[in-house]
């Protein structure tokens, strides 16, 4: 089941939160939607799950029109991004939310509710409110709730921005090892690179409403198509007048040469270790500053105020 | 010093503005000991003022109840033509002087108003009767429980009712299984505060009753009549009455909130 999202344009007011937006969703696969704050991710979510009619353009499903479906008959999961968990009821009803409204025999909620609550490890916690719960178990709840009437798509609006980095880290891994399991086709929101790079198959960089790139993330790490994305990525430097145009150099690229003439001549500013890797300022002859990120040992020698060479062993540039 | 100061002045205030009337009703209405009070109480004038001051506030709470969770819930949750004069609509009740109010009713109804002719043809009492009581009640309490629930729910924001409509429930079961279960404590709150006001309520009801003695006196109408005619400990006995529904309420709010402080 791949779902086609055809040229939609959504205005709130005078502002076009979406700009003629297409793109393809292939059955099983875990696309993320990068872009910053206000690009629009959260509303092409909105569109997707049917809480949101587009002004122009249509969502397909195989050749079938979803566009004036409303969210009820969609049958799409989507976890909020402050999860949106019913305080009134407890994890259980949660859970199971989803099949009491369909009326199922109560047998099988129980039944499926159980497996669920495996499924997010919350086995013993199935009578506390949400109130109860820390971030990251609200999460697996939310999660568990989207799930339970097996929907054919899972939306997620950036599912761990609300918890702090280590759980961050540990719901990643495991959302992934979920979709491999489960294999739903899955759209999750992010503005986060990492997490975007991680867990997904493909992703599409969100810029103003406008999707700037699509692809897998080696084809968008390595092959920016515009300024934007390349920004977006970080850990960038611009540089202008070198050329005809603006040259865009990852730190990573920079490596540094005591002698030789290669590259440009640069003085090095201040040195200062960041994580796993050194950083190190440098201001080109041209005066422009230039940043460096250097593996421990290549940055062993170095001192401030030492003339160096500075070479970028990648430079992107981007015709007009 | 400064604080001291301000403090001092509210509790002096405090004291004399609101204690000090308490206490003097009590006193009054306890003046001539506690069999006076219970014999001024039961007295079956006061008892049939009572019994029609609860009567108009079982119609009219409920009726307010439904209009206030419907318009709170449709202002709070929708966008729509008119919106914005629905909410400016609603405080009118509150910023019109109930005596005004209970005047359109009488211009509406009486015998020289505009349906008045029609309604005498059929035989219909409304003002001087129950009916009008009723109507100037519910008019004069329309908006307290609406507005008790619109911060709430403006404050709790559509997240989840969004988030039932994805899992498949319809707008009733979005209302009835999400929406409504999340705003009963405020519910509970403004119609008790409701129907203290609908019990309480002078202005407006004293315009339409027409004061028959025994009809359409409620309770804060016959402490007037009774204070007017000079039977001091009387009216100070069922004023007290109507000062414990004004305790009662205060306590219950206090239960309240430390409720949903928990
Ligand atoms: N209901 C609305 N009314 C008016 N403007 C809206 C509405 N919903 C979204 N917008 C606007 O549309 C733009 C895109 O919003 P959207 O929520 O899709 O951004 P986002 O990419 O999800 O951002 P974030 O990362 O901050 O969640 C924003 O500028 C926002 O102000
Ligand atoms: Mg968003």
């Amino acid at each position: 089941m791949s779902i086609e999202i055809l040229g939609i344009s959504k205005n709130f007011g005078s502002f076009r939160a979406l700009d003629d937006v297409t793109l393809t969703i292939a059955k099983g696969e875990l696309l993320a939607l990068l872009g910053p704050s206000g690009s629009g991710k959260t509303s092409l979510l909105r569109v997707l799950a049917g809480l949101e009619l587009p002004d122009v353009g249509s969502v397909q499903e195989d050749g079938h029109d979803l566009t004036s479906l409303g969210a009820r008959d969609r049958n799409v999961g989507l976890v909020f991004q402050h999860f949106a968990l019913f305080p009134h009821l407890d994890v259980f009803e949660n859970i199971a939310f989803s099949l009491r409204v369909r009326k199922r025999p109560a047998g099988e909620v129980h039944e499926r509710v159980e497996e669920l609550l495996h499924l997010v490890q919350l086995e013993g916690l199935a009578h506390r409110r949400p109130a109860e719960l820390s971030g990251g178990q609200r999460q697996r709840v939310a999660l568990a709730r989207a799930l339970a009437a097996r929907p054919r798509v899972l939306l997620l609006d950036e599912p761990f921005s609300a918890l702090d980095a280590k759980v961050r880290h540990e719901l990643r891994g495991w959302l992934r090892r979920l979709h491999e399991e489960l294999g739903t086709t899955t759209v999750f929101v992010t503005h986060d690179q990492d997490e975007a790079f991680e867990l997904a198959d493909r992703v599409a960089v969100f810029h103003r409403g406008r999707i700037e790139q699509i692809g897998t993330p080696d084809q968008i790490y390595d092959e920016p198509k515009s300024p934007f994305v390349l920004d977006f990525l970080g850990q960038v430097q611009w540089l202008e007048g070198l050329g005809l145009t603006t040259l865009g150099v990852r730190h990573r690229d920079v490596t540094l040469h005591a002698t030789g003439d290669m590259g440009w001549p640069a003085r090095i500013v201040r040195i200062h270790r960041t994580g796993p890797r050194v950083r190190v300022d440098l201001e080109l002859a041209t005066g422009q500053p230039l940043i460096a990120a250097l593996d421990p040992p290549a940055a062993q020698h170095l001192t401030v105020g030492q003339e160096v060479r500075a070479v970028a062993e990648r430079k992107y540039a981007f015709g007009p | 010093m400064i604080r001291i100061l301000l403090t001092f002045l509210a509790m002096a205030w405090l004291t004399l503005m609101v204690l000090a009337p308490v206490v003097i009703v009590l006193v009054e209405a306890l003046s001539a000991g506690v069999g006076a009070w219970w014999q001024a109480v039961s007295d079956d004038e006061t008892r049939t003022s009572v019994a029609l001051s609860l009567k108009i506030a079982a119609i009219v709470v409920p009726c307010n109840a439904v209009f206030g969770v419907a318009a709170a819930w449709s202002l709070a949750r929708f966008r729509f033509p008119g919106r914005s004069l629905l909410l400016a609509l609603l405080d009118l009740p509150l910023s019109v002087s109930p005596v005004v109010s209970g005047l359109v009713f009488v211009l509406l109804f009486g015998a020289q108003g505009w349906f008045g002719a029609w309604l005498q043809a059929h035989d219909i009492q409304i003002i001087f009767a129950v009916p009008g009581m009723v109507l100037a009640t519910a008019f004069v309490t329309l908006p307290m429980i609406a507005r008790e629930l619109l911060p709430l729910l403006e404050s709790q924001g559509d997240d989840a009712e969004l988030a039932a409509r994805t899992l498949g429930a319809s707008g009733w079961q979005v209302f009835w299984l999400v929406a409504f279960p999340r705003m009963r404590g405020a519910l509970a709150y403004g119609v008790l505060l409701c129907t203290a006001r609908a019990l309480g309520e002078f202005g407006a009801v004293s315009v339409v009753s027409g004061h028959i003695r025994g009809q359409t006196d409620t309770l804060p109408l016959h402490v007037e009549i009774l204070h007017n005619e000079y039977h001091f400990q009387a009216a100070f006995a069922a004023a007290s009455l109507l000062l414990l529904v004004g305790v009662a309420t205060l306590l219950l709010r206090r239960l309240h909130t430390t409720e949903a402080g928990r």
